[in-house]
C-alpha cells in the first residue's frame, strides 16, 4: 500500500511531465519563427480598436447600387460581386464559387456556394441572383449594362446561367464592381425602392445600421459574409473590426486634419497639395493606384483649324508632359495614349509606340505647324495663315485640381509654337455639356472605367455623340464588345488606339495617381486597384 | 387692434415677397449652366437616350413657367417634391437637418449679441481710453477675417492641438461651440460697433442729462434710462441678421462636416437638385419675412412712436 501509494505518486509526477513536455514541444515545432510583420492581431496586442473610421468627400445618393448613378466605398462594403478585379487585374472569384464561359463566349455559368446567405439571413441563391439582375434590367439608370444578357436560367439552386445574345467581354467590368453586387430583390419588393435605397440589403462583409443624413453611415458586421477571393487569408466576418462608420466631410483640408488628429482611420479623396505632406508623416502610410483611364485634352475634330490633323499633331508634339507632371508634384504619369496600365487590354507596346510618335519637339511641331500652312509673318509670335492668328479656347474644368492646373502650363507650352490659347473655366460637368454639345475646340477631361468598352463612349460615331466619327473605328469598338479571348480583344483595342494615334481626335496628357491615406495603426488592409477598393477581411486596428 | 392689423398687413406684404424671390430662384437655377440629368449620370457609360428619359421622367423637357407652375401647385398643397438626386420627400430631406442648423445659429446668435453687446457698452463707457482702441482694434479685424479661415484656425487650435473638441462632425452640442464661434465673431463685431455708437448717442442726449440731474444712481441710468432705448436697433438687427447667418451657415457647416440645412443647400445647388434649392430658400424666405416682421413688432413693443406713426394714426 504504502509502495503503490509511492508509485502512483511517481506515476502522476511522470505523467504531468511528460504531458507539459509535449506541450512545450508542441508550441514550440507549431509556432511559427516570429515575423517582423503580424500577420494577425492575437500575436501582437490585444489592445484593439473596435471600430474603423473612414472619411469620404461625398455623401452617397442612395445606398441601394442599383439605383444610384455613381457609387462609392459604402456600396463597396455593403454588396459583394460574384467575381472581382484580382491584384493582378485578372478575374478571380468573390461570392461565386466558379464559373465557365462557352466556348462562342455566349454563355456564362456561375456556381454559388452553398448555404451562401444575404446580410438578413435570406438564402443567397442562383433565384434570388436572378432577381436582383433582373432588378437592375428594370431599375438602374446603368440598365444598358445587362443589354446582352438575353436570358438567366436557373438550373438548380446553387447554378446560374447567363445566355447572352452575343459575346460580351465588357459585361466583366460591371460584374466585377459594386454594381454587379446581388441585392437582396425579395426585401426591396417588400418594402419598396425608396425605403430599400435607405436600407437595402445584400452579401457584402457588413451591413448598414445607421445612415445620418449630412453626417455618416455606421455599418455592422455581416454574420454571414464568405468570399471566396483567393488574396485574403479571412473568407469570413473579420472579427477585429465590429463597425465601420463612414463619415462625409467634403472640405479636404478638414478631412485631413481629423486624420492626422488620429480621429479618422482612413481617408479617401487625398487632395493632390496634401500628398508630400502626407508621406512626411510618419504615421500615416499612403497606398498609390494609377487611375483606370487618362486625363485628356479633348478636340473638337469639326472645327477650324482643329480638323486639320497636322495641327492636332503639332499640338501632340509641342505638350511636355514631364514637365505638367513635376508641377503636379509627380503625383501623374505622362502618358501619350489611350488605355491606361490599369485597365483591361492595356497593351504596353502602343504607349511604347505612342512615345515614339509624338515625343515633346517643338521644331518637329513647329515644321507641322508650317505644313498646314501656319507661320509667324508679322513676328508677333503667334502664326498665322491668311492674315488670321492661330487663337483657340481650352475648357478646364475648376473642380479638377490635376486638369485645372495643367491649364495654364498647357497655354504656355503652346505658346511657344505660336498658338494662343485662351483658357476658360467652368465645372467639369458643364464643360462634359458642351462638349457632347460641339461647342467648344479644346476640353480638358479624364474618364475613369477598367474595361476599355468605355472608348466606345468617347470615341464611337453614335454611343459617343462627340464630334469624331470613323467607320473603322466604329466597327472595331462594337467587335471589341463581342471579342471574349484576351489576347484577341487587347489586339482589338490596340488597333484602335494606334487609329486614334492617327487620328488625335483626343490628345492624352497623363494617368492619375490616386491616394488612400491610411493611419498606421490599421494593420492587414488591401487596397484594391484598379479602383483603390478597401478590403477589409484581414484588417485590424490598433489603439493609438 | 392697432398692433394687430400693423402685423396683418406686414404679412400680407411678406407674400408677394416670397413668390417673388421663388420666381427669381427659379429662373436663376433655370439659367446656371450645366444640365441636372448629365450631372446625375456622372459616368461616361450613358447613352443619349437614358438622359432623354430621364428629362421627361422629372418634367424637365417642359417650358420653365410650367415647371414653376407645376412646383408652385404642389407647395401650395404643402408638398414641396422630389429630390432628383435622393428621390425622397424635400421636406423630410430638409426636416432631417434644420433642428442643427436652428441650433447652431441660436447658439451663435447667443455668443455674437453677448459678446457685442458686453463690448459695445464696456467701449461706449470707456470711451477713448486704452480699453475702447484695444477693443475696437480686435473688433475690426474680427470682421475682417473670413468666418471660413477663423473656423479654420479655431478647429486646429481647440480640435487639433488641445484636443478640447471635435474637429468636425456631429457629436452632441459641443460639437457646435467652434462653428458658432466661427459665425459669432465677424457677427459680434458688428453689434459691437452698433451698440457702441448707440449708447454714445443716448448718453448725450438731454434725457440722460436729467437722469444724471434727478440723482439717481449710476445703474439706474445706464441700463434703464440708457441702454433700453440703445438697445432699439440692435435688437431690429438680431432679426435682420438671420438671412446673414444661413448665408453663413452654408460655408461653415461645409467646413465643419455638419448635417445641417446649410450644406444640404450648397450639396443641391452643386448638384443642380432644383427641388431641394427651392424647398430650402422658400424657408429662408418664410423665416426672414416672419423675422422682419417679428422685428417691427418687437420695435414698436419697445418703442411705441412707431406704430402710431406707421399705423396712420389710429
Amino acid at each position: 500500500m504504502h509502495l503503490n501509494k509511492a508509485i502512483s505518486k511517481f506515476t502522476v509526477i511522470v505523467l504531468i511531465s511528460v504531458v507539459i513536455i509535449a506541450l512545450l514541444a508542441t508550441y514550440f515545432t507549431l509556432m511559427p519563427a516570429p515575423t517582423p510583420t503580424p500577420t494577425s492581431p492575437a500575436a501582437t496586442t490585444p489592445q484593439l480598436k473596435r471600430t474603423l473610421v473612414i472619411a469620404i468627400p461625398e455623401e452617397p445618393m442612395g445606398l441601394d447600387v442599383q439605383q444610384v448613378t455613381w457609387s462609392n466605398e459604402v456600396h463597396d462594403l455593403i454588396f459583394q460581386p460574384l467575381v472581382v478585379l484580382g491584384p493582378d487585374m485578372n478575374i478571380v472569384p468573390d461570392l461565386a464559387l466558379s464559373w465557365e464561359v462557352s466556348e462562342d463566349g455566349t454563355v456564362i455559368t456561375f456556381h454559388i456556394p452553398e448555404g451562401a446567405k444575404f446580410s438578413n439571413g435570406d438564402p443567397l441563391t442562383a433565384e434570388a441572383i436572378k432577381e436582383s439582375i433582373e432588378r437592375y434590367k428594370s431599375i438602374s439608370p446603368y440598365a444598358e449594362d445587362f443589354a446582352d444578357v438575353a436570358e438567366i436560367i436557373v438550373l438548380d439552386t446553387y447554378t446560374l446561367k447567363l445566355i447572352l445574345s452575343r459575346p460580351a467581354p465588357y459585361l466583366w467590368a460591371v460584374l466585377v464592381t459594386n454594381y454587379g453586387g446581388a441585392v437582396n430583390a425579395k426585401v426591396a419588393r417588400e418594402v419598396g425602392d425608396d425605403a430599400f435605397n435607405r436600407l437595402p440589403v445584400g452579401s457584402g462583409p457588413y451591413k448598414v445600421k445607421e445612415w445620418v443624413r449630412g453626417s455618416h453611415v455606421t455599418l455592422i458586421r455581416n454574420d454571414n459574409y464568405r468570399t471566396n477571393m483567393p488574396f485574403v487569408n479571412n473568407k469570413g466576418p473579420n472579427p477585429y473590426i465590429d463597425e465601420i462608420v463612414i463619415r462625409f466631410i467634403p472640405e479636404d483640408l478638414t478631412r485631413i486634419t481629423e486624420l492626422e488628429a488620429g480621429r479618422v482611420d482612413i481617408v479617401r479623396g487625398v487632395p493632390l497639395e496634401e500628398v508630400r505632406r502626407l508621406r512626411e508623416n510618419p504615421n500615416i502610410q499612403l497606398y498609390e493606384t494609377l487611375s483606370p483611364g487618362i486625363h485628356y485634352i479633348m478636340v473638337n475634330v469639326k472645327k477650324e483649324p482643329l480638323d486639320d490633323i497636322r495641327v492636332r499633331q503639332a499640338i501632340m508634339t509641342a505638350l511636355n508632359r514631364s514637365e505638367i507632371a513635376a508641377i503636379l508634384d509627380n503625383n501623374v504619369v505622362p502618358w501619350f495614349s489611350f488605355l491606361s496600365p490599369s485597365q483591361i487590354c492595356y497593351n504596353e507596346s502602343v504607349e511604347r509606340l505612342a512615345e515614339n510618335l509624338y515625343e515633346h519637339d517643338l521644331n518637329k511641331a513647329r515644321e507641322l505647324l508650317r505644313q498646314a500652312g501656319w507661320v509667324d509673318t508679322d513676328g508677333d509670335g503667334i502664326v498665322d495663315k491668311n492674315g488670321i492668328p492661330l487663337k483657340m479656347t481650352l475648357l478646364s474644368p475648376t473642380d479638377d485640381p490635376a486638369l485645372k492646373k495643367s491649364a495654364p502650363l498647357i497655354q504656355a507650352q503652346l505658346r511657344k509654337i505660336g498658338i494662343h490659347v485662351e483658357i476658360k473655366e467652368y465645372t467639369y460637368d458643364y464643360i462634359r455639356e458642351l462638349t457632347s454639345e460641339w461647342n467648344f475646340e479644346l476640353a480638358l477631361r479624364r474618364f475613369s472605367w477598367a474595361d476599355p468598352d468605355i472608348l466606345i463612349y468617347l470615341v464611337h460615331s453614335e454611343y459617343g455623340n462627340y464630334t469624331y466619327s470613323n467607320p473603322e473605328v466604329d466597327e472595331l469598338l462594337e467587335m471589341g464588345r463581342s471579342v471574349s479571348d484576351m489576347t484577341e480583344r487587347t489586339k482589338v483595342y490596340s488597333r484602335v488606339q494606334e487609329i486614334l494615334l492617327k487620328d488625335l481626335p483626343l490628345i492624352p496628357l497623363f494617368v492619375l495617381k490616386e491616394y488612400t491615406a491610411v493611419n498606421k495603426n490599421v494593420k492587414g488592409l488591401i487596397v484594391l486597384p484598379p479602383y483603390g477598393t478597401l478590403i477589409i477581411n484581414d484588417a485590424w486596428v490598433e489603439q493609438r | 387692434m392697432g398692433l394687430l392689423t400693423y402685423v396683418a398687413k406686414k404679412l400680407l406684404i411678406g407674400i408677394p415677397v416670397i413668390f417673388g424671390v421663388t420666381i427669381i430662384l427659379f429662373y436663376i437655377m433655370y439659367m446656371l449652366p450645366g444640365d441636372p440629368i448629365k450631372l446625375l449620370l456622372a459616368g461616361e457609360r450613358v447613352t443619349p437616350a437614358k438622359i432623354e428619359e430621364l428629362r421627361r421622367a422629372w418634367g424637365l423637357d417642359q417650358p420653365i413657367y410650367i415647371q414653376y407652375f407645376y412646383w408652385l401647385s404642389h407647395v401650395i398643397r404643402g408638398d414641396l417634391g422630389v429630390s432628383i438626386v435622393t428621390k425622397e420627400q424635400v421636406s423630410s430631406l430638409i426636416s432631417q437637418r434644420l433642428p442643427y442648423t436652428m441650433m447652431l445659429m441660436l447658439i451663435s446668435t447667443l455668443l455674437s449679441y453677448s459678446i457685442g453687446v458686453t463690448t459695445g457698452l464696456l467701449t461706449a463707457l470707456k470711451r477713448g481710453t486704452l480699453v475702447d482702441s484695444v477693443i475696437s482694434v480686435a473688433g475690426v479685424a474680427s470682421y475682417s477675417i473670413p468666418g471660413f479661415w477663423f473656423g479654420l484656425m479655431l478647429m486646429l487650435v481647440f480640435g487639433y492641438y488641445l484636443k478640447l473638441l471635435p474637429i468636425s462632425g456631429y457629436e452632441g452640442l459641443h460639437s457646435l461651440i467652434l462653428p458658432a464661434l466661427s459665425l459669432a465673431l465677424p457677427s459680434s463685431a458688428y453689434v459691437m460697433r452698433l451698440t457702441r455708437a448707440e449708447m454714445i448717442e443716448v448718453l448725450n442726449e438731454d434725457y440722460i442729462r436729467t437722469a444724471w440731474a434727478k440723482g439717481l444712481n449710476k445703474k439706474r441710468v445706464l441700463l434703464v434710462h440708457a441702454l433700453r432705448n440703445a438697445m432699439i436697433p440692435v435688437v431690429v438687427m438680431f432679426f435682420l441678421d438671420v438671412p446673414w447667418l444661413i448665408g453663413g451657415a452654408v460655408v461653415i457647416e461645409t467646413l465643419f462636416a455638419l448635417p445641417g440645412m446649410g450644406r444640404l443647400l450648397y450639396v443641391s445647388i452643386i448638384r443642380q437638385d432644383y427641388a431641394v434649392v427651392q424647398g430650402i430658400v422658400l424657408i429662408i424666405t418664410v423665416l426672414t419675412v416672419v423675422f422682419n416682421t417679428l422685428g417691427d413688432i418687437v420695435v414698436a413693443v419697445l418703442d411705441p412712436r412707431v406704430r402710431i406713426e406707421k399705423g396712420g394714426g389710429s
